[in-house]
């Protein structure tokens, strides 16, 4: 999302002084006593919301990272790092100068650290906290707190050509071990596990070989997998004459609901469950969705499903993204016989079980 | 639904229900002894098949500390919703666009149909409790928690 003034150059193994690159400032040069750093900053760049990017911005950034701007971040770890420097200073729109209280020459270095961003003036701390906007090559989309970060490419960007990515979504596990595992199970590109990678890959190894799904539980899986349940879902929606842009949750209501009787069923059974607003109700084999989504919208109840079949949950997660049903409900994929919740969920929670 | 292990399915659900939180069961229940025909819409070999009594549900429900507050077949409701399928087809021997069968996949109809007779046959369906929706009071709570015992399509328990 952001940009640096300089990097260490991505491309060397091993951070040096030496491998110190320009990043938002063009290049750099000390005065001889070794007590001002002046750079001189890229122009024609624009922050994500289109403003220009100038001076200002480095002078604002470093004021607030030292406690002297009227704005401040709530946590701000690194203003001991600065406590050589005196004061930065703009001279005119593109360029500032770093004065230091005695002669520094690794402070440079502190400016190529992956912690040195440089903020924009003309936002808040507070806003910034909920939507960063940068200079960098991927502008901010979501944060959902315990799920994702979404960040989507920059068309704008000032490197040319750059990125090459269109995208990229940061799956927040707190468990290393599963981190670790849809690692190995190639369910995402990159992983950097904090802690211990290996001691975790090791561990998660061993849980792979004792955890193994058994036999029976592959064989029922197995029976539910389709391989393309969602291109199916979806052309028999289109045949059906529905609007996939303005999907309804009613419209999946023929096809969402496994069990004999389908939707009736589901209504029936819902007043034996003494159900209420905001209640946390458990879906054990909860398939595509159809009983959660119902429970959400008729009962307001926050549900959460789990199934053994994956392929029914990775449907069940694009259905609910597609809905924007996503503060209500959610789905995990697993085995009922060794449930990875902890016991006693938030509120009571009825159970509900589906055929 | 189709477990195999009810009894331990049974105690992960009580370990992760809050006390007072209610379990509600709706699953397919065998009536008699018997072969089922195969493949049925939750499993296409017998061996992967794993459907009990209500009264086994029942005991294993106890044994794992739930009170039973209710119970009901739905049996005939099961048929009634296969007689209307069969009706809503009439005339046309193509399946409407949405349905089931999109989500059940390839020989829906095959499952469907044998599901159907093994109602019929009385295999997977009890006969509608006699006091349908009445509370089994003669069960004694051994512990705080409560089940809403549904039974399944075939059969169904609340």
């Amino acid at each position: 999302v952001f940009n640096n003034l300089v990097m260490f150059d991505q491309h060397v193994p091993q951070n040096s002084l030496a491998s110190i690159v320009p990043d938002l400032a063009t290049g750099w040069s000390w005065k001889e006593d070794g007590t001002e750093l002046t750079l001189p900053l890229h122009q024609g760049v624009i922050w994500h919301d289109g403003k220009p990017f100038t001076a200002k911005d480095v002078q604002y950034t470093w004021d607030m990272l030292t406690g002297k701007s009227s704005k401040k971040l709530r946590v701000n770890p690194r203003k001991s790092w600065y406590r050589n420097l005196a004061d930065v200073t703009a001279n005119g729109d593109y360029e500032v100068t770093f004065h230091l209280t005695r002669p520094q020459p690794a402070f440079l270095a502190l400016l190529a650290s992956g912690y040195s961003p440089v903020y924009p003036c003309h936002i808040s701390p507070r806003d910034m906290r909920k939507h960063p906007i940068g200079t960098g090559p991927f502008k901010f989309i979501e944060f959902k707190p315990n799920e994702y970060i979404k960040v989507a490419r920059n068309p704008n960007y000032w490197k040319k050509d750059q990125p090459y990515l269109d995208g990229i979504e940061y799956t927040i596990m707190r468990n290393l071990s599963t981190a670790v595992l849809a690692f190995v199970a190639r369910k995402f590109d990159m992983t950097s596990p904090a802690g211990s990678p290996r001691q975790a890959l090791c561990q998660s190894i061993r849980w792979a070989a004792t955890r193994r799904p058994k036999r029976v539980e592959t064989e029922v899986a197995g029976h539910h997998t389709q391989g393309t349940l969602e291109q199916r879902i979806l052309a028999a929606l289109r045949e059906a004459g529905k609007d996939l842009d303005r999907l309804d949750r009613d419209d999946l209501a023929p096809v969402d609901e496994f069990h004999h009787a389908g939707r009736t069923a589901t209504a029936a059974f819902a007043p034996r469950l003494s159900l209420h607003p905001g209640m946390h109700l458990f879906d054990i084999g909860s398939g595509i969705g159809g009983p959660a989504r119902y429970f959400a919208r008729h009962h307001r109840c926050r549900v959460t499903g789990i199934d053994l079949t994956e392929e029914f949950v990775a449907v069940v997660r694009a259905l609910t993204r597609g809905l924007g049903m996503e503060g209500q409900i959610s789905f995990e994929q697993g085995s009922a016989l060794s449930m990875s919740f902890p016991p006693q969920l938030s509120t009571p929670p009825p159970c509900c079980m589906s055929a | 639904m189709n477990i195999a292990d009810n009894a331990r399915l049974f105690s992960e659900v009580r370990r992760v229900l809050k006390p007072g939180g209610i379990f509600g069961i709706y699953n397919q229940m065998r009536e008699t002894d018997g072969e089922f025909d195969f493949p049925v819409p939750w499993a296409s070999v017998p061996q992967a098949s794993f459907v009990e009594t209500p009264a086994t549900y029942k005991r294993l429900l106890t044994e794992a500390g739930f009170e039973i507050i209710w119970e009901q077949s739905y049996r005939d409701d099961a048929l009634a919703s296969f007689n209307q399928q069969t009706a809503a087809q009439q005339g046309s021997s193509a399946l409407p666009s949405l349905g089931v069968h999109v989500t059940m996949g390839s020989g829906a109809m095959r499952k469907m149909a044998n599901h159907r007779t093994n109602i019929e046959r009385g295999l997977a369906a009890p006969k509608r409790d006699r006091r349908p929706g009445a509370r089994i009071s003669e069960l004694k709570p051994r512990a705080p928690i409560s089940a809403t015992l549904a039974e399944s399509s075939i059969v169904i328990y609340l």
